[in-house]
Formats: structure tokens, C-alpha cells, sequence
């Protein structure tokens, strides 16, 4: 029987901080005494007309919070729970929720409807609930069937369609899908509100239409109704909807487009230069999907070999590129006022020049003779709104066309752009300094014979950006990109990059001004002023700006005690705390490296200490855990000092320990792995003190089912890099941490490559344990390699299991090489046994001794030499 | 435990639009993710470090041999599946039990029964691959030599072939070993019958024999024209066909570019292997590109008739491209080869330059590769500024001479060199306006500071381009009002001039001449201290 439980409901919503906290323990009480009961009861609140609406929308918001939740860990879990309820009990929760689908409070519906599709997400893949597309197609058929059940059942099948994956439906049930919505959508349904939901619900539902788009007739059916509705006169809304089916279709159903084409130009022609604001935007997006999927399919047909490529490739932006342009030129102009200063805005003219990029990305030259004419027409008219269109066209189309191509035009429009830098309107300078930044990245290559930046405007640019950087801060954001990509383009560009060094100071003093800003109420200038410093300071030529760096080190350590001595009162204070050390810690990133590999790395090594110091101190602002970027950093700089970062381990460790066993934040966990293994390169055999904690945190780590799946390959490295550093000594880790790379390769075996990030997965985690068995076979080599006997078997059935499954990339492919090579060097004549009666290392050796890929033709080279020469022995 | 299997994420979600479209809107990615790309530096950093890491460990003890030598300038370079020495022999030295052994074995290769054979061949070919075998002298009798040979050509039956197999290996082995090894083999007529062997069905056998022959051909010119004289270049090209597999192919490349080490006999002959190698150029395989190039290096070798060849077979083209190889593997003998070429005549130079060449080697020179193959680069470059004036303007069009001059400077040793080679040569046979396009770069100081040398032919060289200039710099005198030649003045504004006069005393009747000639001509109004030095007799030594 369901509990009452409106009362609670409702008290945990009140204002009075007692009565709330009573209610939310109440219902947290009910909850976990009979988890059953308080879903029943949640059901029932849900579906009763008579309860009041504050009661309802809670009770459906504990609902779907039962059934669903971001974090992939408690979704496992939520999903066990629900499974395990008994069946009666979750009989009378769906037919309840089916039953408030026609209740008169349409938020009451629209909440079961998303509800039902959680059930449906985890039921339908288990094969059960099967019942449930037929009972909501009834609702929709019923010719007298009120409108709002009809909206309310579509909105629903729409869920349930984004929820399920395609394979989870046979295509009988797909197909009445498709018919009942198709059927919705018409003008035959009276109710526009149930056309709207129609139209939404097949948004969703086109990706299980993979069928019915592969017959010709389904498919003119379904293309002729969606086509129909983007010019329904009803309501803008309806019109959008049917749009953002038509940018679905281009990138799924790709394949088919040709015949429509034409009309499909004319539509959202038609609706770009006429149709409300939210129908063009689609119009717009209709392209940018066609440009992004042109582009994915010319890399598909390059990486395939071109004659033989299956890929099907039609040139639809080319072919339609000359009344294109046009159309996307013409929205340039439709700007709004201080659009550049409010992140919200998204209009016509952002769209139509983003898609303009893409498109100029997917054609390269051919766009350019379409543009600059309208470049040259309006960039020097009186409305600011024209010049700015024509600079921000300009900057649209630098990335795709040829650097040959473009070079001319930047370099006779520089003297142009850099005084649009004082242009009265900031509208136009924000978009100068953005298209100066792109020219900087995009055309600029100081190691080309006749660069466009040379000795002769530097100084010109110099002035100008330096002077611009204090502009308002939209534009110092925009100045700062741009020097940060005029300094990238000196990076390995030899003498030539000795250029941008006579300024290396002051756009250090400008940078450090700039993140100093008192008008910055916009966080995002300060972080561009860093970031922007870092990559300077990357860049730059070493020997010739070691002092300046040096002073730059002392300059940052300072400001990095100033944030640990600051007042932190609320939490927003101590956000900002948090935000200002990682762009600092960032920054002595940076230097550590630049100058840990030179000649400055005697200034790093001095002011070691200093910094390691800084560091601790960064670790103690917080309680509970630690700082990613002071992590980092600490990661770079024991590769500087070595094996003298060992007097530090005594501190530091404290918070090592508490970075790797923070599970929750998994980034900080997975920093944390990665700096022990820096350690360990830096330390060897000074590290072993430190293992027996570090490796019972991490074998506890690999077992906890809450901690990301992203931070297990690391793991496995990592064991690999300790087997390295303490050699023989990782004997007592080995029985624990062998069977865990055992299990998990068992498990690569089994899981799903079908799906791409799960096949990333899979890869990243036979990397981990490649890495690991190299590592401890080669720690092990020289003193105790037996110890390794009882594992290589597993280790070689999971090579060959590798190499017959063909979805490893090559990277993995030479770990696997390299692994068996330290099999036979490690081992020697032990591996005769392993691999008598198996062929299969012979043709993955010559597969790889053929590969293109030097590295792995190297690895594979020597990995056979040592087999041949262990199975001779 | 294992590590828990994760839930599967949702499906994506397709909705891209808005959003993702916003972030694109004026994008400075790179700039607002400057965090995750730091962390994504410090992982590659990671990874390389950790792959340094293992390679040391691995690359710890000598165990791992390397099957083929790499590959040198010069010799030819002998082959066997021999480990290298640094291994511990398994067999430390011959005791009685290994006497009574080798007997046994020798038996069973004299035994008419193919079982005996083969098992008495395999371990003499196991004998013979570790180096260092006290036994593996013993084996090597003429008589033992002279049956392995016989089983080259054992007769038909199932295993005769792995026999022949065994039989070529074992041979192999021997070959690899010192001159006199391989003298016992050819003296016991291995030669003819192992070109037989190239006709086989088994490409094992094939594959075998190539191997024998290409060690023996590596050993001396006496040997590689043992092998021509039996047929055996013949039967090797006749390997490359579109039938042959990848290992074949490679051996029988390995084998040819052995055979080319030496002048072949023939025109007709060297004809006939540039057709094969303008095939094989085209190649995707590292290994055969690698010496079919070395193969086509040799035969610049030989002189200007073959290079002229070299040239007509249309490979120079294609030469040329492989330069921007990825790997120095393939890169070295082209260069080789092209460094050849350049030294050929002038038309032949022009092919090159029409070829596209100066680029390639402006690239091979800024970038960080191996200093043999800039060093040939930069030979390479200072041969075509030997060429005629259009081929100096070329180079001065390429933008080469601010590098030159930098690397004149400041390039390791040879590089240094040979660039100042460049410089002079380019100075020397220049026109008078690309001698003031090349002095407006720089080249006097650079001339003047090479004059501090001890190589007499280089200094020649630079006194040479000089001189030039200095002429040049007469005609200058002309226009200018103050009537002094500026080339001059900026010579001894660089300190030249002093080391001119430095020169006076080099032990070297040419360079004191030219050095005279010099001073006399261009500073000698100025005043009487240069006209007669105090000892500027030629013959003081």
C-alpha cells in the first residue's frame, strides 16, 4: 500500500529551515526503511489530481532522482536498486505513471513522461516492460483520444527514444513509432501542440529509423512531412523543431541527402533571410552539421586510401558554396549591440559567421574569391555594423584556405587591421584583436622565407597590442589570445624566433598588468593573461631571456604567497583563492620546464625550496584535498631536481597520500597518479620507503567501484614505473598487483568495442597493463626474473588475444610488441614453453615489421631478435 | 578484487547545436584551455620519459643482437643470424665429449640418409651462429664446407628442400665470418650452386641463398665478380617480380645493393640493375627503399658514366623527394647518392636543381638530422655553388646564403667546412651582381674569419672568392666619389686584412702567391708596409 506522504512533501519545501530538515529526514527515513513503498507512494503523489502541485513536482523529482544520475558509478547503483524491487510493486508504479499521462496538470504529465522513459532506460534493455510502446501508441491512436494525453504520450515515446539505445527496439515497434509520430506531425492533427510534441518526438526517434530511411519510399515520406512542417505557418516553434530534425538527418542519414538537396537549400535559405530569429538559427545549423560531417568524411576518404574508400562524400557545401556564402555573408551584418560583452547572446550574425569558418575549413581557396569583395566593400564604411561584418568575415575564412593563398591578403589588410584597433566603436575592435589573433596562428610562419610578420611591422604590431591590451576587457581578452599566437608562431622557428625577444619584458610587465586589473569583474581576462604569460614564456629563446624568466619566477612565487596570506571569508573567496593558485602554480609549471631543460636549470634547482615550499602551502588551504596544478607542477619539477626531490618526500607525502586516495574529485586522483609516477623516475630506489602506503592506496583504488574508470590505466602504469624504480624490492606487491592486471585483461576481452569510448577505454587500459608487465619484467630482469614465470602466461594469452581482436590502435600494438620482447629478455629459454603451439607471435611480429610506423618497426625488431634468440638457447 | 566494471555511459546526447556552437563562436581555444593542454604536455612528457626509462633497461645487457648490422658508409656489410660477442659462448672451450660430438655430427652429414643429414646440418648451423664457439673453427674444414655444398644440390625428395635450406644457412653463417671463412666456401665451388638454388620453387630457398650470396659479396671485388660471372646477378633481378614476397624482396634488395658496392662489369649490367632499382624506389617497405638506395649511392660511386646513367634512368626526381624520408635510414644513401651526383658536371647538377633539390636540402640543413647527412648536404650545396652562374643564383634565390653563412659560423666542424666551401665557391664563380648580393650577406666576414684555417685547399678557395669580390669591389671604386673600394674597407673593418697578412707566412707557394697578389693589388698605394714583408721567401720552410 502507498503511504501518505503529501504532508512531508510539502514540509521539506518550506521556508522554516526546522520544519524542512525534519521533513527531508523523514522522507530520507522512509526511503531507506522501505525503498519500495516510498517509490509506490511517490508514484501515487504523482499521479493524484487531487494533491496539491508542490507535492506532485517533488515527488517527481525523488523519482527521477532514483532512477537516474549523472555520475556513471550511482547510476550502476540506482539502477541494481530499481531492478530488485519487487515486480508487483513496480507493476503499480508504471501502470500509475502510464495513468498520469492523462491527468489534467500538465506538469504532472510532462513529469511522468520523463519518468516512464527512466523505467523504460533500464527495463527495455533487460527485454522487460515490452508492453510499454504498445500501450503508448494506444493513447495516441485513439481517434477520440483527448489532445493533451496525445502531447503528453508523444513527449513520452520521445524520452523513451533518447534513452534507449536503437539495438534495445525490434523494428516492428520502431516502425509503429515512426508511423504514429509521422502520423502527429501531419495537418491532419488539429492540435499544434500535439504537432510540436510530434515533431520533437521524432528528433528523437531518428536514430533508431536506420530501416525505414534505407527504403526509398518510407524515406520520401518522412522527408516529405518534416519538410512540410518547417514552413508550417503555425507557430515559429513547430518551425524550429522540424529544423533541428533536418540538422539531425544531415549528419545520420548523410548517406541519402542528395535528391533533397535542392529543396533543402531553398528551405533554409528561405528561413535565413526570412523566418524568425530561432527558425534561422537552425537554418544555420542545418550547414555547420553539413560542413562538420563534410569534413569528417574527407578525413574518413584520406585515411582510407582514396579509390577504394567506401565513404560517400557529395561536396554539398562545395557545389552549393557560390549562393551560400552569399546567404551566410548577408547574416554578418544583423549584430546586435555589446553582443561581444554578454555570453548569452546567440544570434544570426555569431551563427552565419561560425558556419562561415566551417565552411571556408571544408573548401579551403574556393571560398575566399566569395568573400573578400565583400570584405573590401564594407570594411571601411561609415556603419560600424559593416565594418565589423567585413573584419569578421575575414577572420572567419583564415583557417582552411592555403597559407599561400592567405599570406597576400593579411599582409596588405595588417596596416588596416592594426588602426581598426582604435576604431570607436569596441564592437569592431573586439573583432579586429580576434582576427589578429587568428591571422597570428593561422598565417604566420616566422620560418618561412618571406614571413608576414618581419622586422620591419613588428614594431608597429608591438605598439599596438601592447597599447590595446588595456583596452576595455572583451578586448584585452582578445589582445592577449592574439599575442599569445604571434608568441606560439616563434616557437621552433630557430634564429628567426629571436624576433619577438626584444619584447619579451614588457609583454611580461603588460600580462602581469593586465591579470592585475581592478576592472576585471570578468574572470575568464585574467585567466587569458596567464595562460597568454605561459605560452610566452614557452616559446620564447632561452638563453637570451634566462633573467627575465628568473625575476618572473620570483615575481610569481610572490604573488602566490600573497594568495595564501589573503582573507578567505566565504567560500566564493576561497573559490577565488583556489582559481587564482592554479594560474599561478600553472605558471611556475611552465618555468620549471622551460627552464629545468636549459641552461636556466640551475635558477630552478635554487629556487627549489622556494617553490616546494609555496607548493605546501598551496596543499594548505584546503583541508580535504589537494591542488591539481600545484600537483602538476610538483610533477615537473622532480624531474628537475632528481633524486633530491627525496627531502622533500617527508612533507609532501601527506598530501600525495591524500590526492591519491580522493575518489571522488577522480581528476585530482588521476593528477596524483601521474605525479608518482614522475617520483619514481626521479627517486628510483629512494622512493621504496613511500611504496608499502602508495601501493595499498592504489590496489584500493583499482578496487573502488565510485572512482572513474579514467584513472584504472594510469594505475597500471604506474605499477609499472614503481617495478622500475625499486626492482626486485616490488616482490611483495607482486601477488597482489599481478592478479589485478590478470582480471583486467580478462576483462578487456569481454567488453563491448562496438561503442567508441569504451573501445578508447579498453585501449588505454591494455596500455596501463602492457606498461605495467614491461615494467615489472624489466625491474625483475637482472635479479629475480622467475619470480615473473607464473604470470607471463596470462601475459602472452593477452597479447594474442590483442592482436586477434583487430580494435587496438598502433600505440597499443607496440606496447603489446614491446611486452613480449621483455617476456624474452627477461625470461629468456623460459619462453619456449609459452610459446610452443602458437603461431601467433610470428605473424603479429611480421605484421609489425611491415607497419609504416617506424617505432613500431624498431620495437618489433628487437622484440623478434630476442625471441629468436631465446627459443635458439 | 578486479577493478569493477563500470556502468556503460548513456548514449551521447545528439544535441550539439547552441552550445558547442557558442564555444566556436570567436574561439581562443587553445588560449581558455591552456590547462588542459598543459596536462596533456606533461602526459606525452610522461609517456617519453617512461619509454626512456624502459628502453635503457631494455637495451641493459647485450643480449639483444642485432640481425643486421646498421647500415655504414662504405663496406658492404656482411650478415648472419650470429649474436653478437658480447654473449657468454654457451661452450666454453672443446672438451672431449664435444670432440666425440662433432664426429658424430660429420658422420651424419656424410651419411647418405637425408635424416641424418638434415639433423647433422642444423646443428652445424646452430654451432656455427654462436659466436665465439670453440667448435665452430673445427667445423670449418674444407671438407665439412665442401659436403655442405654437395647438399646445395641434394636431390628430390620432401625434405630436400628444408635440407638445401639448412645447408645455405649453415654456409651463410660461415660467410659471415673472416676472409679466409669465406674463401674456404668459394674455393668448395658454393657459388654457381647457389645461384642454381635462386631458380627454386621455395622461396625459402631462394630466400637462403640470396643471403649466402649477398655475404659473399660483401667480402671483395674478387667475389662480387664470382658471383656476376655465374649468373648471379642475372637470377637475383630476375627475383624481383610481382610474385615475390616482402622478405624475399628485401633480401634479394640487400643482396643487389652488395652487388653494387663494386663497378659492374657491364654497361648493360648497370642499365639493367637502375631499371630494377627505379622500381623499387617506389617501394612502401623501409627495409628495400633503405638499400635500394644505398645500392643506387654505390653506383654514383663508380664515376660520371654511371652517374650519367643514374641520371637517364629518370630516378633523380624521385631521389630527390625521398630526401623528406622519414627515416635517416633511407635519407643517408640518398644523400650520399645526390652528394655524388652534385660533384658530376654542370647539366647534371641543373637536373638536380630543376629537380626541386635546394629546398629539400635548405630543410635537411635548419633540421635537427643526423650530422652526416647535413654535412653531405652542405657538400652538396657547395658543389652546386661550383656550377655555373645560374645555378649560384639558384642558390641565392633558394635563400640559402644567410644559412650558410650562419652555419660558416657556427656549424659543427666539418659542416662548418664545407659551408665556407660553399661560400667561396659561390664567391669565386659568381657574377659581379650576385657577388654584391652575396657580400650584402655577409660572406666577406665569413671568408675572412675561414682564412685563420690550415686546410690549404679550402684557403685557396676563400682567398679565390675574395679576389672576386675585391674585383668587384674596383668596379664599385668607379662609381663612388671618394674612389676606394668598399669591399676593401669592409675587409679590413672585419679584421680580415690582418689575417691576410697573417698568410704571408703559410708554408704554401700557391696561397703566398695569391696572398701577395691580393695585398699588392688592392691595398698597395696605401702604403709601403705591405710591398715587401721582411721574410716572404717561398722556399723558407
Amino acid at each position: 500500500m502507498a503511504m501518505e506522504i503529501t504532508q512531508a512533501l510539502l514540509a521539506a519545501q518550506s521556508p522554516d529551515t526546522q520544519t524542512r530538515t525534519a521533513a527531508e529526514a523523514s522522507l530520507k527515513q522512509f526511503q531507506e526503511q522501505n525503498l519500495p513503498q516510498f517509490l509506490l507512494s511517490l508514484s501515487v503523489e504523482l499521479s493524484n489530481d487531487q494533491k496539491p502541485p508542490e507535492s506532485r513536482r517533488l515527488a517527481g523529482i525523488i523519482l527521477k532522482n532514483s532512477l537516474d544520475a549523472k555520475d556513471l558509478a550511482r547510476k550502476e547503483y540506482l539502477t541494481q536498486q530499481w531492478v530488485s524491487v519487487d515486480p508487483s510493486i513496480k507493476f503499480q508504479i508504471k501502470e500509475s505513471l502510464l495513468r498520469t499521462l492523462g491527468s489534467s496538470a500538465a506538469e504532472a504529465r510532462h513529469t511522468s513522461s520523463q519518468v516512464i522513459a527512466k523505467v523504460a532506460s533500464i527495463e527495455i534493455p533487460r527485454k522487460e516492460w515490452q508492453d510499454l510502446i504498445g500501450k503508448l501508441l494506444g493513447n495516441v491512436t485513439q481517434t477520440f483520444a483527448p489532445g493533451f494525453l496525445k502531447q503528453a504520450t508523444l513527449e513520452a515515446l520521445g524520452y523513451v527514444c533518447e534513452e534507449v539505445a536503437p539495438q534495445d527496439l525490434e523494428q516492428d515497434q520502431v516502425n509503429a513509432i515512426l508511423t504514429a509520430v509521422v502520423q502527429g506531425m501531419t495537418s491532419a492533427e488539429p492540435n499544434s501542440d500535439v504537432r510540436l510534441a510530434a515533431i520533437r518526438a521524432l528528433y528523437n526517434a531518428l536514430d533508431f529509423a536506420q530501416q525505414n530511411f534505407k527504403n526509398q519510399v518510407e524515406r520520401n515520406f518522412i522527408m516529405k512531412v518534416v519538410c512540410e512542417t518547417a514552413v508550417s505557418k503555425e507557430s515559429a516553434e513547430i518551425r524550429q523543431a522540424a529544423f533541428e530534425c533536418l540538422v539531425a538527418i544531415a549528419s545520420i542519414y548523410y548517406d541519402y541527402l542528395e535528391p533533397y538537396m535542392q529543396t533543402l537549400f531553398n528551405l533554409t535559405a528561405e528561413a535565413v533571410r526570412g523566418d524568425e530569429e530561432q527558425v534561422a538559427l537552425q537554418a544555420i545549423e542545418f550547414w555547420s552539421t553539413l560542413a562538420e560531417e563534410e569534413m569528417e568524411r574527407q578525413d574518413d576518404c584520406v585515411a582510407l586510401d582514396e579509390l577504394n574508400s567506401p565513404v560517400l562524400h557529395f561536396h554539398f557545401i562545395d557545389k552549393a558554396l557560390e549562393s551560400l556564402v552569399p546567404m551566410l555573408l548577408e547574416t554578418l551584418l544583423k549584430q546586435e549591440e555589446d553582443q561581444d560583452q554578454d555570453d548569452t547572446v546567440w544570434n544570426l550574425s555569431m551563427a552565419g559567421g561560425t558556419c562561415l569558418g566551417l565552411v571556408s575549413k571544408t573548401v579551403g581557396d574556393k571560398v575566399v574569391p566569395l568573400v573578400m569583395p565583400f570584405v573590401e566593400r564594407n570594411i571601411a564604411k561609415a556603419d560600424w555594423h559593416s565594418r565589423e561584418a567585413a573584419t569578421f568575415a575575414f577572420g572567419s575564412i583564415l583557417e582552411g584556405p592555403s597559407v599561400e593563398k592567405l599570406s597576400p591578403l593579411a599582409r596588405s589588410g595588417f596596416e588596416f587591421l592594426l588602426s581598426a584597433m582604435k576604431d570607436q566603436n569596441s564592437h569592431v575592435r573586439d573583432t579586429t584583436a580576434w582576427t589578429l589573433g587568428r591571422v597570428f596562428e593561422l598565417v604566420h610562419r616566422p620560418a618561412s622565407g618571406d614571413p608576414i610578420v618581419n622586422e620591419k611591422n613588428l614594431p608597429g604590431i608591438m605598439t599596438v597590442l601592447l597599447e590595446s591590451i588595456r583596452d576595455v576587457p572583451n578586448v584585452a581578452e582578445k589582445v592577449c589570445g592574439a599575442l599569445y599566437f604571434l608568441a606560439q608562431g616563434y616557437e621552433d622557428a630557430g634564429p628567426a624566433s629571436k624576433a619577438l625577444m626584444p619584447y619579451y619584458e614588457s609583454i611580461i610587465a603588460a600580462l602581469l598588468s593586465t591579470a592585475d586589473r581592478v576592472d576585471v569583474s570578468n574572470v575568464r581576462l585574467r585567466a587569458s593573461a596567464y595562460e597568454t604569460l605561459n605560452e610566452v614564456v614557452r616559446c620564447s629563446y632561452a638563453p637570451e631571456t634566462l633573467n627575465t624568466t628568473a625575476q618572473l619566477l620570483q615575481e610569481i612565487i610572490r604573488r602566490v604567497i600573497q594568495t595564501v596570506e589573503l582573507q578567505v571569508v566565504s567560500s566564493d573567496d576561497k573559490e577565488k583563492q583556489s582559481d587564482l593558485q592554479a594560474l599561478l602554480c600553472g605558471v611556475l609549471q611552465v618555468i620549471i620546464q622551460k627552464l629545468g631543460s636549459s641552461e636556466g636549470k640551475s635558477v630552478i634547482l635554487q629556487a627549489a625550496d622556494q617553490m616546494m615550499m609555496v607548493f605546501l602551502r598551496v596543499f594548505g588551504c584546503r583541508s580535504s584535498t589537494v591542488h591539481e596544478e600545484a600537483m602538476l607542477a610538483i610533477g615537473a619539477l622532480a624531474y628537475v631536481t632528481g633524486a633530491d626531490f627525496a627531502k622533500y618526500m617527508s612533507e609532501f607525502y601527506r598530501f600525495l597520500e591524500m590526492g591519491l586516495t580522493n575518489f571522488e574529485e577522480y581528476q585530482v586522483c588521476s593528477i596524483s597518479v601521474g605525479v608518482v609516477g614522475d617520483i619514481c623516475r626521479a627517486l628510483d630506489d629512494k622512493i621504496l620507503p613511500y611504496c608499502d602506503g602508495i601501493m595499498t592506496i592504489l590496489l584500493k583504488d583499482l578496487s573502488n567501484a565510485m572512482l572513474n574508470r579514467s584513472v584504472k590505466p594510469p594505475i597500471f602504469s604506474c605499477f609499472g614505473d614503481i617495478a622500475l624504480a625499486i626492482g626486485e624490492k616490488f616482490d611483495k606487491y607482486l601477488i597482489y598487483a599481478a592478479p589485478m592486471m590478470q582480471s583486467a585483461s580478462e576483462m578487456c576481452m569481454h567488453l563491448d568495442t562496438t561503442d567508441d569510448d569504451m573501445a578508447e577505454y579498453i585501449n588505454q587500459l591494455r596500455m596501463g597493463i602492457f606498461e605495467a608487465y614491461s615494467g615489472m619484467l624489466q625491474g625483475f630482469k637482472n635479479s629475480n626474473s622467475e619470480i615473473m614465470i607464473p604470470y607471463a602466461r596470462s601475459l602472452v594469452q593477452f597479447i594474442e588475444a590483442v592482436f586477434k581482436d583487430n580494435s587496438s590502435d598502433d600505440l597499443v600494438t607496440k606496447a603489446a610488441v614491446a611486452a613480449l620482447g621483455d617476456v624474452a629478455d627477461a625470461l629468456g629459454g623460459g619462453i619456449k614453453v609459452l610459446l610452443a603451439n602458437s603461431s601467433f607471435y610470428n605473424e603479429l611480429l611480421s605484421e609489425c615489421l611491415l607497419s609504416e610506423d617506424y617505432t613500431l618497426k624498431e620495437t618489433a625488431e628487437w622484440a623478434h631478435t630476442l625471441i629468436q634468440h631465446a627459443l635458439q638457447s | 578484487m578486479p577493478p569493477s566494471p563500470s556502468p556503460s555511459p548513456p548514449r551521447p546526447a545528439r544535441r550539439t547545436p547552441e552550445n558547442a556552437r557558442k564555444k566556436a563562436y570567436k574561439e581562443q581555444t587553445d588560449v581558455t584551455n591552456g590547462r588542459r593542454r598543459r596536462e596533456a604536455q606533461l602526459l606525452q612528457l610522461r609517456k617519453s620519459r617512461r619509454e626512456d626509462t624502459l628502453s635503457k633497461r631494455r637495451r641493459d645487457d647485450a643480449s639483444s643482437p642485432s640481425t643486421e648490422p646498421e647500415s655504414d658508409i662504405g663496406p658492404a656489410r656482411p650478415e648472419s643470424d650470429r649474436p653478437s660477442s658480447s654473449d657468454p659462448p654457451p661452450l666454453a672451450c672443446a672438451t672431449d665429449a664435444d670432440s666425440n660430438k662433432l664426429l658424430g655430427i660429420i658422420n651424419g652429414l656424410k651419411s647418405e640418409n637425408i635424416s641424418l643429414q638434415l639433423e647433422a646440418t642444423i646443428k652445424i648451423r646452430k654451432i656455427l651462429s654462436v659466436d665465439g664457439n670453440s667448435l665452430a673453427e673445427e667445423v670449418i674444414t674444407a671438407d665439412v664446407v665442401a659436403r655442405l655444398v654437395e647438399l646445395l644440390s641434394s636431390k628430390k625428395n620432401p625434405r630436400g628442400p628444408q635440407l638445401q635450406v639448412e645447408a645455405a644457412w649453415a654456409l651463410t653463417n660461415i660467410t659471415a665470418g673472416t676472409s679466409e671463412h669465406t674463401e674456404v666456401v668459394t674455393n668448395a665451388g658454393a657459388v654457381p650452386k647457389l645461384v642454381k638454388l635462386l631458380e627454386s620453387p621455395r622461396s625459402d630457398v631462394r630466400e637462403q641463398a640470396m643471403w649466402a650470396l649477398g655475404n659473399i659479396a660483401a667480402e671483395s671485388q674478387r667475389c662480387r665478380e664470382l658471383v656476376i660471372d655465374h649468373g648471379g646477378l642475372v637470377q637475383l633481378l630476375s627475383q624481383f617480380n610481382e610474385h615475390a614476397k616482402v622478405s624475399n624482396l628485401r633480401m634479394a634488395t640487400w643482396t643487389l645493393s652488395n652487388l653494387c658496392f663494386g663497378k659492374l662489369p657491364s654497361k648493360s649490367q648497370t642499365k639493367a640493375v637502375l631499371q630494377i632499382l627505379q622500381q623499387l624506389l617506389n617501394s612502401i617497405d623501409e627495409k628495400i627503399l633503405s638499400d635500394t638506395c644505398w645500392a643506387v649511392s654505390y653506383l654514383c660511386n663508380h664515376g660520371t658514366d654511371e652517374i650519367q646513367m643514374v641520371i637517364e634512368s629518370q630516378i633523380c626526381c624521385r631521389l630527390v623527394k625521398l630526401l623528406m624520408h622519414s627515416s635517416p635510414k633511407v635519407v643517408t644513401p640518398v644523400i650520399l647518392a645526390l652528394a655524388n651526383v652534385s660533384a658530376a658536371d654542370d647539366c647534371q647538377v641543373q637536373f638536380l636543381i630543376d629537380s626541386g633539390i635546394l629546398q629539400c636540402l635548405l630543410k635537411l640543413l635548419t633540421r635537427n638530422y643526423q650530422k652526416c647527412i647535413r654535412n653531405q648536404a652542405c657538400m652538396t650545396v657547395s658543389n652546386i655553388c661550383a656550377g655555373t652562374a645560374a645555378q649560384i643564383q639558384a642558390i641565392i634565390d633558394a635563400k640559402m646564403v644567410p644559412l650558410l653563412i650562419q652555419l660558416s659560423q657556427h656549424g659543427e666542424s666539418d659542416i662548418k667546412k664545407e659551408a665556407i666551401w660553399a661560400i667561396a665557391n659561390a664567391t669565386s664563380g659568381g657574377s659581379p651582381d650576385q657577388i654584391r648580393s652575396l657580400v650584402g650577406d655577409g660572406c666577406i666576414i665569413a671568408l675572412c674569419n675561414a682564412l685563420v684555417l690550415s686546410d690549404a685547399d679550402l684557403l685557396y678557395a676563400c682567398l679565390n672568392g675574395l679576389e672576386s669580390i675585391l674585383k668587384v669591389g674596383e668596379m664599385e671604386k668607379m662609381k663612388d666619389e671618394a674612389g676606394t673600394n668598399p669591399y676593401a674597407v669592409l675587409m679590413e673593418e672585419c679584421g680580415g686584412l690582418d689575417k691576410l697578412e697573417n698568410l704571408q707566412g703559410f708554408n704554401n707557394d700557391a696561397i703566398f702567391e695569391k696572398t701577395i697578389k691580393l695585398l699588392e693589388s688592392y691595398w698597395v698605394e696605401e702604403g709601403s708596409e705591405y710591398e715587401a714583408p721582411k721574410e716572404p721567401s717561398p722556399d723558407d720552410t
